[in-house]
């Protein structure tokens, strides 16, 4: 693997006396989009913010390559930085055309090839016929692609992008997300995407990073942190989950859907088994449940379901005509997408 | 903001400096210096009569000033009607006039001898003209003081009338009331804070007034710190009575300023929508088009043409191409450096640190303290450092300091130099703090980020500020009185002094160019506001 374009270690930084980043580690490889997904406060602005020296951090270690930026009383500002940042209000320059939006950030380019590359900007991102127009004429979508485009202007190594797409409405926002991973790709840039989206890290990332409450909790490819979980919370972080507390006995756990091996764990541990909607599956051997509700999310139906113990579970399953209110339902675990972690 | 500005903060400690300044050394004068008869013989003869008058003329001006200005703003803001567009600036243009001004042209035009008065009495119909009003003493004083200074209560009335989101009126008639009912619970129940602070500046400015109070025979507070210094020479007492003026200003300052933080509450949350406006035709259309034309006729075009007709028809006033030159040189000087420091007031506010907004807080307070009262501390204060120079110096400092032009500015910056802050406020407080930060990621240097995203956004809103101080101190009396180097006059100083002696004729072509200069200065402010859009 090529020495990472962005290394923080230890990373803490306090607003108005509240510690927001509370030793964040983090490692960026060049040319790598990573989604930093999190709920709101657990200090993903924050974190960019100080990435971009917009913020300095009060302890800890922030580099580029074999640059120090931040940390051992060096600072480097915003401005020798060179990184790319879309605001999330996007901060277009009210006064100043899309072009000249764009082309701020090339100031040291001489004025032919100043232009060229605004031109070529703005075709990456289709906003060519809206050259000089003014922000306030722009839609959501629009502002978003001129942000993007002024922060790519000037060939940063890396992109920061600080929920780039939460103004926008849904249908909008897909066909934006992969546009923007498209033009960001193109750059060679590496990225940071700040998102509280589990889906939009999901379909932006190479890597994912789950933050909360000031630290970085997982890092990994997305599918693995999805399939293997390094706690509860990040688990929760990435979508609807079945959580079982339950005590390992004669190495087995007892659910309402008949018992599962422990694996590693030892009896008498207390550990929680976590069940991904999908992972509840209609299978004629299972245990009889109760549809509660059911409502229909992309295609399938996503289903609360009465276990025979009385628990409520949430059940991912194909759309089935009748599946109603009060209707019976046989299903089962499957055990290829359980994970179990210790209390 | 993460970096330390040293220049703003600097500047907007020197501006509360400046401001604060005059108003301390009165306080301290006026505590300090030993009483004497003066004033014991004014507290048992006129200083009743004083503060009664105080009452009187700003109360009057208050009531009528709130009516007009109200629903100037709410006509302008709600209706759509022939001339709106036009009429929404030129309401503001009254502004321009002084009172001492209008003052002049309305107490002409009703006296028993004006042209109203004398066509009745000979043409037989003299039981008529018992039935006149004529305009002087305090309750005339308050109607030319709200002929002149409604706009301060249509401006930030409209605003708030356009700032309100139609779906309000939506949501109180899908609850049942009605187009009466709505306006009435909730329309202008919203503007109300917005209303008091206008109505605080009115009576700010009223109890502020010296020349049209002392033309019209109501003499308040003002009148009486100005006589007291000029009448019978007492810094001392001057700085008495500047004391009781000071505090009934304050108590209108700190109304402004509590119902100002509250009109926040009336503003539209989350996304503007452009305010609905009915639009009126036929003969309603035109009524209410004449209406809004009426408070201009009043305050602006009534007097103007009353003067204007005494300066064609009467003797040439004498001295006034070089007391243009003064008033246009000290407005233009002024408004210039009270530009920069409510620039760096601003400044120090955004910075958002805890001096910073002190600062400009305390420069904003300058506004409150009349003109007499910041010429009597400017006295005080160039005084006391004249003295302490004399004595480093061992002899009479080769510069003096008092009845200068300098301490004329000074006096004049104290009070002015909020009207130049909350301008330069507003337009920075739209410059989002992420533009900042966008353009230092991208590599703008500190002086980029405040000549090319700074500059081109605050323009407007610094060249308003000059603007309103420029007519601010073209128009002010009472702090030239006592400040004015000798020999040295300003438009409004000859006026007064024509007028002062009974020779309205002379005193109105000085009064009419003062209106004529500031004309420009006030259409240009009036136009660029109402036509501003929010970024």
């Amino acid at each position: 693997m090529t020495a990472p374009v962005l290394t923080i270690r230890g990373a803490e930084k306090a607003l108005g006396g509240q510690p927001i980043l509370k030793g964040v580690d983090l490692d960026l490889a060049p040319g790598c989009i990573m989604a930093v997904l999190g709920p709101s406060g657990a200090g993903k602005s924050t974190l960019l913010r100080v990435i971009a020296g917009l913020e300095k951090l009060d302890a800890g270690q922030l580099a580029s390559g074999s640059q120090n930026w931040d940390g051992s009383s060096r600072f480097i500002p915003a401005q020798q930085r060179r990184i790319g940042f879309v605001f999330q209000d996007y901060a277009l320059f009210p006064h100043l055309t899309v072009r000249d939006n764009i082309a701020f950030g090339l100031q040291e380019l001489p004025r032919e090839e100043r232009a060229a590359r605004t031109e070529e900007l703005m075709q990456t991102v289709e906003i060519s016929r809206l050259a000089g127009s003014y922000p306030h004429e722009l839609s959501g979508g629009e502002q978003q692609r001129v942000a993007l485009a002024r922060a790519l202007a000037p060939r940063p190594e890396i992109v920061l992008l600080d929920e780039p797409f939460s103004s926008l409405d849904r249908r909008l926002r897909s066909e934006l997300r992969q546009q923007t991973i498209e033009a960001i790709k193109q750059s060679g840039a590496a990225a940071l995407i700040v998102t509280h989206d589990a889906d939009e890290a999901f379909e932006t990332a190479d890597q994912l990073a789950l933050m909360e409450d000031g630290k970085i909790v997982q890092t990994g490819a997305p599918l693995d942190v999805y399939m293997r979980p390094a706690s509860l919370t990040c688990a929760r972080l990435l979508g609807d989950l079945n959580v079982l507390p339950a005590r390992v006995k004669s190495g087995a756990i007892a659910t309402p859907f008949g018992p599962i091996p422990s694996g590693k764990f030892a009896d008498d541990t207390t550990v929680y088994v976590l069940v991904r909607p999908e992972a509840l599956v209609q299978n004629g051997e299972g245990a009889e449940c109760v549809v509660q509700s059911a409502s229909v999310r992309q295609g399938r139906l996503l289903a609360r379901v009465s276990s025979p113990d009385e628990s409520i579970w949430l059940s991912d399953m194909p759309l089935s005509a009748g599946m109603e209110k009060g209707e019976t339902v046989s299903l089962a675990l499957d055990l290829e997408k359980i994970s179990i972690l210790p209390v | 903001m993460t970096f330390f500005r040293p220049g703003p903060a600097l500047l907007g400690s020197l501006a509360a400096l400046v401001a604060a300044g005059p108003i301390l050394a009165v306080a301290w004068l006026g505590v300090t210096s030993p009483w004497d008869d003066y004033l014991t013989h004014l507290a048992s003869t006129r200083l009743a009569g004083y503060i009664a008058n105080t009452l009187i003329v700003s109360a009057t001006a208050m009531l009528l000033a709130g009516l007009i200005g109200t629903l100037a703003g709410w006509a302008i803001a709600r209706l759509e009607f022939p001339g709106r567009g036009l009429l929404e600036w030129a309401l503001a243009l009254p502004l321009a006039v002084p009172a001492y001004v209008a003052a002049y042209g309305w107490l002409d035009l009703t006296q028993a001898a004006g042209p109203l008065q004398t066509p009745l009495r000979e043409s037989g119909l003299a039981v008529l003209t018992s039935w006149m009003p004529v305009v002087r003493g305090p309750v005339g004083a308050g109607f030319v003081f709200a002929v002149v200074l409604y706009p301060y209560v249509y401006l930030i009335a409209r605003q708030a009338f356009s700032e309100q989101h139609p779906d309000l009126q939506h949501a109180a008639r899908t609850l049942g009331a009605s187009n009466w009912q709505s306006a009435m619970r909730v329309t202008f129940p919203l503007v109300r804070p917005a209303v008091i602070a206008g109505l605080a500046l009115v009576a700010m400015e009223s109890i502020a007034d010296f020349g049209a109070v002392a033309h019209l025979g109501a003499p308040t507070l003002t009148v009486g710190v100005v006589r007291a210094w000029a009448g019978a020479g007492s810094v001392a007492d001057a700085a008495r009575l500047a004391i009781v003026l000071a505090f009934f200003a304050y108590i209108a300052f700190a109304l402004e300023r509590q119902s100002r933080s509250r009109a926040r509450y009336g503003q539209a949350q989350g996304q503007q929508r452009p305010t609905e406006r009915h639009a009126l035709s036929g003969w309603p259309a035109g009524l209410v088009s004449l209406a809004c034309l009426l408070p201009i006729l009043l305050g602006l075009v009534i007097p103007l043409a009353r003067l204007g007709y005494l300066a064609v028809t009467e003797p040439v006033a004498r001295g006034v191409v070089p007391a243009l030159l003064n008033s246009l040189l000290v407005a233009s000087i002024t408004a210039v450096i009270a530009a920069a420091l409510g620039l760096g007031a601003a400044y120090a506010i955004r910075s958002g640190t805890r001096l910073g907004a002190f600062s400009a807080r305390l420069a904003s307070l300058g506004y409150a303290a009349p003109g007499a009262v910041a010429a009597v501390g400017a006295l005080v204060l160039f005084a006391g450092l004249q003295m302490a120079l004399d004595g480093l110096w061992g002899g009479q400092f080769p510069i003096l300091l008092s009845a200068t032009a300098g301490a004329l500015v000074f006096a004049y910056l104290s009070r002015f130099a909020a009207v130049a802050i909350a301008p330069s406020e507003t337009a920075l407080a739209r410059v989002n703090a992420r533009l900042d930060d966008a353009a230092m990621t991208l590599g703008a240097s500190r002086r980029r980020i405040a000549t090319e995203i700074h500059w081109p956004l605050i323009f407007t809103g610094i060249a308003i500020a000059a603007l309103m101080v420029f007519v601010e101190v073209m128009k002010e009396l009472p702090a030239t009185m006592i400040l004015r180097p000798f020999n040295t006059d300003t438009l409004a100083v000859i006026a007064h002094n024509y007028a002062a002696d009974e020779r309205l004729g002379q005193a109105a072509l000085p009064s009419l160019i003062l209106v004529l200069a500031c004309l420009p200065a006030m259409i240009l402010a009036a136009r660029s506001q109402s036509s501003r859009r929010s970024v």
